[in-house]
């Protein structure tokens, strides 16, 4: 396969992988994440910095990136996932420009120069490239898909559905809406966090800008345009999205206005993705009548 | 063990500056359906949402069998044996009804970090989940999402979701409310059926015909306050309750 | 002190500019619940359509009314068209079709009118006001007297017109308001066409302040504006304003005084996660 077509598949794959977490966490537990870019660069950071400053190799890293992650995802989980919906999708927007700001300004970690000469994945000896690493992001995407099949078969992802669709009710019958939402996000985050490892060890030299409130949005808008709450619909959402800015390349002027055409007549017409048609589960207007949210009586 | 499953003391609750709940005492006890009437806004639901966790009361305390559980979040009231329906129906749209009734199979599943990892969808569970759909009515529909339903069934589908905790105290808010006849009838006896297995029921209802035969004793709040304790025939005879209804001087004409 | 007067001054201007934005945000999310983040196009469009019409007219006041005319078209146009047959999903929908919105009219913007950063010299009908030997410039004046006339005018038809009443009502509980006869599709249409054509007014302020209209100039207020009617409480038009003060007053002084090397945006950001954990509703939100 020509070099041109491995290098686009493969930025489709990792951008599949990420768009998984953030399907767990707003397709199977219904939280609004416009941060999920973040996740992704701290996964990055985190390898490049393990790699480059610590000389560890990539396969010794990478657990220890997951963690990170994972561990940034709970901190920054449990305060934004106690606040009312429209709170949160603002709270973790504030998340991403915060977490690029620590990014940009903090010379350790290459200020904004980012940091390069990031090392290729090497394994059994031999340097993956090409090919050879689009194997290996295709390995991690299969991971990660069986991993989200999975929890959707467990309890723990049965609660997240539950809180998705009526939180009030969940509870009541036994579920910590808290513990659901938590669960999901510290899954999506590290699904994220992986995202962001390939890619450092893809792209070679990272810096903030990659990581900005701009790819969340790209993220966010490839989960719902492949169909949220879906299995397959974070890979069909990347492999449309993907593809179009190609397929509009020659159009150099007109690419970014198109896409967001095209993207505003998705939404607007199939608001529950490829996958999910126009049947996305319907959602009462929100709108908390007093005597009903399970926040305000705690409070006094 | 005592006669008494729940007992309420003076218990109160403030919404910035409005006192929604003044100072009401209750007990409920075993294997009984007590009633909790009132005209509207007289804190009735408000006194279920304290019971069942929603809310937490500013003063006085909670106990089942005992144990004190003021405070304490709904799931974890869930876990001590408290079901309840909502009187604004809240089915998991989404999901199938079957899937539905799983959800709160699952409640000793939810907090034990391996059993969340387990699988939902095994025989056992949904054997489990038939057998409590055959209780309410609901067998036929169990593969039908529960989205489409209408509100007689819904109405079925809480009562399940609510019984597939194995509670000991049932709280049914509502639940006759926007249905026909037949319907009323089959939940009633639904009901009687429920308390016979043994479980203690508080229920809020507006219907007076229903909630006079179906209650064994009957609580009548009014703004808040506690207004008359009794048997359903002591109550309705009560000239306080019937003012409360019916406004000033009806008490007075009945007296 | 001097200089210290001058960031005060700036700072507040700043503020006035920010709370213009945001107001229409604030009341647009209050009575209908949608983050409307396409509202930052609609200011920047503001600011060209007003540049242009001020091209044609030479006339200020022409080149505004008109611009808020268009502006308030175009608020409509989303709302209806967008924006209202997407309310029975879940939030992000109308979300991610607002920030399509935003991207998509700031690239029309730029093809139609160029990429380059275009000057905004008017001729402002405000005199420079001096007090003592300090001098007040004109651009100030304006900015300050519109701010505050809007202010006043929306304060005025919020409190004591019967609109300002059903936005009002709609905002706190859009179907009692409408079971009380209230036409909430009416009060929707309204509450965009006023929270638009403030918009425009903040765009053309703007371009004649800092002198620029440039295609990306939505930008800057497009997410912080969002941090904003957080802090001020969601729904809360006065709280939307004073946060804008604040943050107004407190950039100029951090980016003049204090030298932080933490971008702007960011900072609204983090005083809003502070503010938010003192205060989970807001500073002046109810619930």
């Amino acid at each position: 396969m020509s070099s041109y077509v491995i290098n686009v598949a493969t930025q489709i794959i990792i951008q599949a992988i990420a768009a998984c977490g953030l399907n767990v966490i707003v397709g199977y537990a219904g939280q609004i994440s416009l941060g999920h870019a973040a996740f992704v660069g701290i996964g990055a950071y985190s390898n490049a910095m393990l790699t480059t400053a610590a000389g560890l190799s990539f396969w010794q890293a990478l657990p220890i990136s997951l963690v990170i992650v994972g561990i940034v995802g709970f901190l920054c989980g449990l305060p934004s996932l106690r606040v009312r919906e429209d709170f949160l999708a603002i709270t973790t927007i504030g998340i991403n420009f915060i977490v690029v700001a620590v990014f940009q300004y903090t010379p350790a970690l290459g200020g904004a120069l980012g940091i390069g000469g990031i090392p290729r994945v090497r394994l059994f000896g031999e340097v993956l490239k090409g090919n050879g690493f689009f194997a290996l992001c295709i390995v991690c995407l299969v991971i990660v898909m069986v991993v989200c099949w999975f929890f959707t078969k467990s309890w723990s992802g049965l609660s997240c559905f539950a809180v998705r669709e009526e939180e009030t009710a969940a509870s009541s019958m036994g579920v910590s809406p808290v513990r659901a939402k938590l669960t999901a996000f510290v899954l999506g985050t590290v699904m994220a966090g992986l995202s962001g490892v390939l890619y450092a060890h893809y792209m070679r030299f990272i810096n903030a800008d990659s990581f900005s409130f701009t790819f969340s949005v790209t993220l966010l808008s490839i989960a719902v345009a492949g169909g949220l709450g879906t299995l397959w619909g974070p890979v069909v959402g990347a492999v449309v999205l993907g593809v179009l800015p190609e397929i509009f390349r020659p159009l150099v002027d007109y690419r970014m206005f198109l896409y967001a055409a095209l993207l505003l007549m998705m939404i607007r017409f199939l608001p529950g993705g490829i996958l999910g048609g126009s049947s996305v589960i319907s959602h009462k207007k929100f709108k908390p009548k007093s005597g009903e949210t399970l926040k305000e009586g705690r409070r006094s | 063990m005592s006669d008494i499953l729940v007992s309420v003391k003076n218990l109160s609750i403030n919404f910035g500056g409005l006192k929604a709940v003044d100072n009401v005492s209750f007990d409920i006890h075993r294997r009984e359906i007590l009633g909790l009437l009132g005209p509207n806004g007289a804190g009735k639901t408000t006194c279920f949402n304290m019971i069942s966790g929603v809310y937490k009361p500013t003063s006085g305390e909670i106990y089942l069998e005992g144990r004190r559980t003021d405070g304490l979040p709904p799931h974890k009231m869930a876990a001590l044996g408290v079901g309840r329906t909502f009187q604004v129906v809240k089915p998991f749209s989404g999901l199938t009804v079957e899937e539905n009734v799983i959800v709160a199979l699952g409640m000793p599943q939810y907090n034990s970090f391996f059993g969340s990892w387990a699988s939902w969808n095994t025989p056992k569970n949904r054997t489990e989940a038939q057998k409590i759909l055959e209780t309410v009515g609901l067998s036929d529909e169990s593969a039908t999402r529960a989205g489409m339903l209408p509100l007689g069934n819904l109405r079925k589908l809480e009562i399940a979701r609510a019984l597939a905790l194995r509670p000991r105290l049932l709280l049914l808010d509502e639940c006759f409310s926007g249905l026909r006849q037949e319907e009323i009838r089959i939940i009633e006896d639904l009901i009687r059926g429920i308390s016979k297995s043994g479980v203690s029921i508080l229920l809020i209802e507006h219907n007076m015909r229903v909630a006079m035969g179906l209650s064994d004793r009957i609580i009548v709040l009014d703004h808040g306050r506690k207004l008359a304790e009794g048997t359903p025939k002591e109550v309705s005879s009560n000239p306080d309750v019937i003012e409360a209804y019916l406004g000033r001087g009806a008490g007075a004409d009945v007296a | 002190m001097q200089l210290f007067l001058e960031q005060i001054l700036n700072g507040l201007a700043a503020g006035g500019m920010y709370a213009l934005i945001t107001l229409g945000l604030a009341l647009i999310y209050g009575v209908m619940k949608i983050l409307h983040v396409a509202h930052a196009s609609v200011y920047t469009v503001g600011a060209y359509m007003g540049l242009y019409l001020f091209t044609l007219t030479g006339n200020i006041f022409l080149a505004a009314l008109g611009s808020m005319a268009f502006c308030a078209c175009i608020g409509v146009l989303i709302e209806r068209f967008v924006y209202y047959p997407l309310l029975k999903f879940p939030p992000y929908v109308p979300l991610i079709s607002s920030i399509a919105i935003l991207i998509a009219m700031e690239e029309l913007c730029r093809l139609v009118a160029g990429p380059e950063v275009r000057t905004f010299a008017a001729k402002l009908p405000f005199p420079a006001v001096t007090i003592g030997n300090f001098t007040i410039s004109s651009t100030l004046v304006t900015v300050y007297c519109v701010s505050f006339a809007v202010f006043i005018l929306l304060w005025l038809i919020m409190t004591k017109t019967e609109l300002g009443l059903a936005m009002r009502a709609v905002s706190q509980d859009m179907e009692m308001a409408s079971a009380l006869g209230v036409n909430t599709q009416v009060t929707v249409a309204v509450t965009f066409i006023i929270g638009s054509s403030i918009a425009a007014i903040a765009g053309i302020l703007v371009g004649i302040y800092y002198n620029q209209v440039y295609p990306m100039m939505g930008e800057v207020p497009a997410y912080k504006t969002l941090a904003l009617i957080v802090v001020g409480g969601m729904g809360s038009a006065s709280g939307a304003v004073v946060a804008s003060f604040i943050l107004g007053v407190a950039e100029t002084f951090l980016i003049g005084y204090a030298n932080i090397p933490m971008p702007r945006d960011a900072l609204a950001f983090i005083a809003m996660i502070i503010i938010l954990m003192w205060r989970p509703t807001g500073l002046m939100g109810k619930r």
